[in-house]
């Protein structure tokens, strides 16, 4: 490998894009390149400069756009009813369009029931409605005295299974990134940590590590990523906690897996935190602590 | 092997496997309120994020939000499952966003230099920094680092923008991103390249 294919490589090195292969001339070329180290160092540190300038959805953007989005749907919706209420009062309004009308139903019937195949329909049965929890979307009285309602039903049922069953751990992905609860994320993640070998999990592991609102959760998922702490994701994602998290229980944890493999990208990490860290002098501490054991220099000069 | 107590989840229930996103996919081509509610909240966080971190701008990135999610509800019922919703879904809000994005690119930048009787004044002085203090992280970096970023970032083309963020931010895999931008993995990767070697071009001194 030249100097120059090998600086090409340097990006897909750290986003992991690289094959097994590739990965392996580069890293051969590196340790016999003190140049090509030093241009690889240097793209480290811009990744992680470039890490710190993610923008932070500010706060109450994702409520307001759901909540405008729900209305805008709405709006939808009852400009949808009001159509077939106008085709209604068309109808009504003249009667001679009525035998038309119901001529087409016929027509539509008959086509549709030869079209469709038996079975593939809405289950008929009803579900008894006690056993739902509900939310009423739509009350419509009707001129009989009976009244027609919409419903959203949510029902529950149980399901049990192992890890490996695609259903179970696509419940407990999604409990572990989507439950407002932040107890079903953790236990979750508790549960799904046993597979943190798997691309799913894994990935499952690191947005709760980035991006989780509860540091209970953000913990929890820290210590399913320990074996994996050698994993160029894995180490984004600890740098990123390390210099950004708000939690110093997170940082903490996040420093003691970093370390563990004594890498050089860490040595910068810490040496920024160092110069950096100024709310908590335990961090600052600890930092410069795992900086001594790895004989690296406190300060950058 | 997953038992089932008791069988009325409004899910489909099917002998086939169905991955959950599958089943509210199908649910809420059904018209299931409920369902389209879910789909929406599995994504919009992502969504959300790439917007905003691609247009630094709340209004534009809810509007993106907004546009993108109603087309998807209009257009539900045409995902025919030929590729996977994430794509789909990501391919509408690429478009959307490379639009605005293009739209600022072609909008002639109005000078913020005032040449007034009393002299000559940069209105930007006077304005105060709100990204710096709206997130704390940004504090870390030096203020000419992050001002050597924005400009880089501002100079990449539309499409290397887009591939930088979705890469970088998103982590979004190289072949995802190609099929979200209806191009293949080599396109996208030529394009990071790109965009990434500007930016060693143009940070590489402060880092």
């Amino acid at each position: 490998m030249t100097c120059e294919s090998a600086s090409r490589y340097f990006s897909s090195l750290l986003y992991g894009e690289l094959t097994f292969e590739e990965e392996e001339k580069l890293r051969q070329h590196l340790e016999t390149c003190a140049r090509c180290l030093g241009d690889f160092e240097r793209e480290q540190r811009l990744h992680q400069a470039l890490d710190r300038y993610q923008a932070e959805i500010p706060g109450t953007l994702l409520a307001e756009c759901r909540r405008s989005l729900r209305e805008e749907i709405g709006e939808l919706r009852n400009h949808k009813r009001s159509l077939f209420s106008k085709l209604g009062k068309f109808v009504a309004l003249r009667p001679w369009t009525r035998p038309l009308g119901a001529l087409a139903l016929i027509a539509i019937g008959f086509f549709a029931a030869r079209l469709t195949e038996p079975g593939t329909g809405p289950d008929p049965a009803p579900v008894p409605v006690e056993a739902a929890a509900y939310r009423v979307r739509n009350i419509e009285p009707k001129p009989s005295g009976r009244v027609e309602l919409v419903v959203d039903e949510t029902r529950q049922r149980v399901l049990s299974g192992g890890l490996d069953d695609h259903r179970i751990r696509e419940f407990l992905l999604m409990a572990a990134g989507n439950s407002a609860d932040p107890g079903i994320r953790v236990e979750s993640i508790e549960v799904l940590k046993e597979r943190s070998g798997s691309d799913d999990v894994r990935d499952a592991l690191l947005s709760a590590v980035r991006h989780d609102a509860n540091a209970g959760v953000r913990l929890k998922a820290i210590e399913g990523l320990r074996p994996y702490a050698d994993h160029p994701d894995t180490r984004k994602a600890l740098a990123q906690v390390l210099l950004t998290d708000n939690n110093p229980g997170v940082r903490a944890q996040a420093i003691d897996l970093l370390v563990q493999n004594r890498e050089l990208d860490v040595i910068n990490v810490l040496q920024q935190l160092v110069r950096t860290e100024e709310e908590n002098s335990y961090i600052r501490m600890r930092s410069q602590k795992a900086l001594r054991e790895m004989n690296a220099s406190v300060g950058t000069f | 092997m997953t038992v089932v107590r008791e069988s009325a989840l409004s899910l489909e229930s099917r002998p086939a496997p169905e991955t959950r996103q599958t089943a509210l996919i199908r649910a809420a081509q059904k018209g299931d309120e409920l369902a389209f509610e879910r789909l929406v909240q599995c994504y919009d966080q992502g969504v959300l994020r790439l917007a905003f971190n691609l247009l630094r701008c709340s209004e534009d990135a809810a509007d993106v939000y907004q546009e993108a999610f109603l087309r998807v509800y209009r257009n539900l019922h045409t995902f025919r499952f030929d590729c996977s919703f994430q794509t789909w879904l990501y391919r509408i809000v690429s478009n959307l966003c490379l639009d605005v994005l293009r739209k600022r690119k072609s909008r002639k930048e109005e000078s913020t230099v005032l040449d007034t009787a009393d002299g000559i004044h940069d209105r930007a002085e006077v304005i105060p920094e709100e990204r710096a203090e709206a997130n704390p992280q940004r504090r870390l970096l030096s203020g000419e680092l992050q001002r050597r970023i924005e400009a880089v970032l501002s100079n990449l083309s539309p499409r290397e923008r887009m591939v930088f963020e979705m890469r970088h931010y998103e982590g979004m895999r190289l072949k995802a991103i190609g099929d979200a931008l209806g191009t293949s993995e080599e396109a996208a990767k030529n394009c990071l390249f790109r965009a990434t070697q500007k930016m060693r071009m143009a940070l590489g001194d402060l880092v």
